[in-house]
């Protein structure tokens, strides 16, 4: 059984992209064993399924909740990575239904993601600044401050752009829902 | 008892009460909702997990034991009185459907 290893940046809450890409994996006969930090993907070559991918996060504070574990095995997924708080489902009976049925509890997962996008972020900001604030006054390494800020203003950004992304997705969730 | 503060039920929580008429676990809950709505109702398990938590806070349900790893609930003197309150307001909206519906259809003929 050979293993292959493939990198995929693309960021976590484009969700859909990732499973789409999983399933197309799956379909040449890559089957995902491991996600590791920073988007590496570790798969197990076999025979080529039509497999189902979903991914799932759990509310940062909680984790892994073990009657979550149990309705999601007893429904029909397995469990075929976790990364951090990030659970990637996969099924390969076609009946087997969806993790979320409604707007509402789809929502509730993009809030999830979005409280962990900001629980990431913010700390980062005053810790940047400082750093390149240190590196301005300093006798030997004053140059590397003008690379060091626009670096932190990028992260800044993305998770910005993120949490932007974020909410208009719930937004659009949210117009789903009945009057 | 203010029944009103949960209704209307979503067809989705109607259906998941009426299934913990007798104690039952997800799985199960699952099954008899989408049997009980003739298909037409399914509950995916990450909506379940989170549907059991709400309606236990609100009250609605609560823990009936746990066997081989799995979580029992059932449904509560409250639960109950809101499924009734609910099922009045439906009573009700059928008729009054059935009423202007067997009207429009007499205009139209």
């Amino acid at each position: 059984m050979s293993v292959v290893r493939k990198w995929n940046l693309t960021a976590l809450w484009n969700d859909d992209r990732i499973e789409r890409w999983l399933e197309d994996m799956a379909r040449q006969g890559l089957h995902l064993e491991k996600v590791s930090w920073a988007g590496l993907f570790t798969f197990r070559r076999g025979a080529p399924k039509p497999s189902t991918y979903r991914i799932d996060i759990a509310d940062y504070r909680k984790g892994l909740d073990i009657d979550y574990l149990q309705l999601m095995t007893d429904a029909g997924w397995r469990m075929a990575a976790q990364w951090s708080t990030w659970y990637f489902w996969r099924s390969d009976a076609p009946g087997t239904p969806e993790i979320f049925t409604d707007a509402p509890s789809r929502a509730q997962k993009y809030r999830r993601m979005m409280s962990l996008l900001l629980l990431c972020s913010l700390p980062q900001l005053p810790f940047m600044l400082n750093a390149a604030a240190t590196l301005y006054r300093s006798e030997e390494l004053p140059w590397l401050a003008p690379g060091l800020l626009p670096l932190a203003a990028a992260a800044v950004l993305f998770n910005g752009y993120g949490y932007l992304r974020l909410r208009a997705k719930l937004r659009s969730l949210e117009r789903m829902q009945p009057l | 008892m203010d029944v009103n503060r949960y209704l209307p039920l979503s067809e989705a929580s109607y259906y998941l009460l009426l299934a913990l008429d007798a104690p039952a676990h997800g799985y199960a809950v699952m099954q008899q909702v989408e049997a009980a709505s003739g298909g037409q109702v399914r509950i995916g398990p990450g909506t379940l997990y989170g549907a059991f938590a709400t309606l236990e806070k609100q009250g609605l349900i609560e823990k009936a034991g746990e066997e081989e790893r799995r979580k029992y609930y059932r449904m509560t003197a409250l639960g109950r009185a809101v499924v009734a309150a609910q099922l009045a307001r439906l009573e009700t909206m059928v008729t009054c459907g059935r009423t202007v519906m067997a009207h429009n259809k007499g205009e139209a003929a």
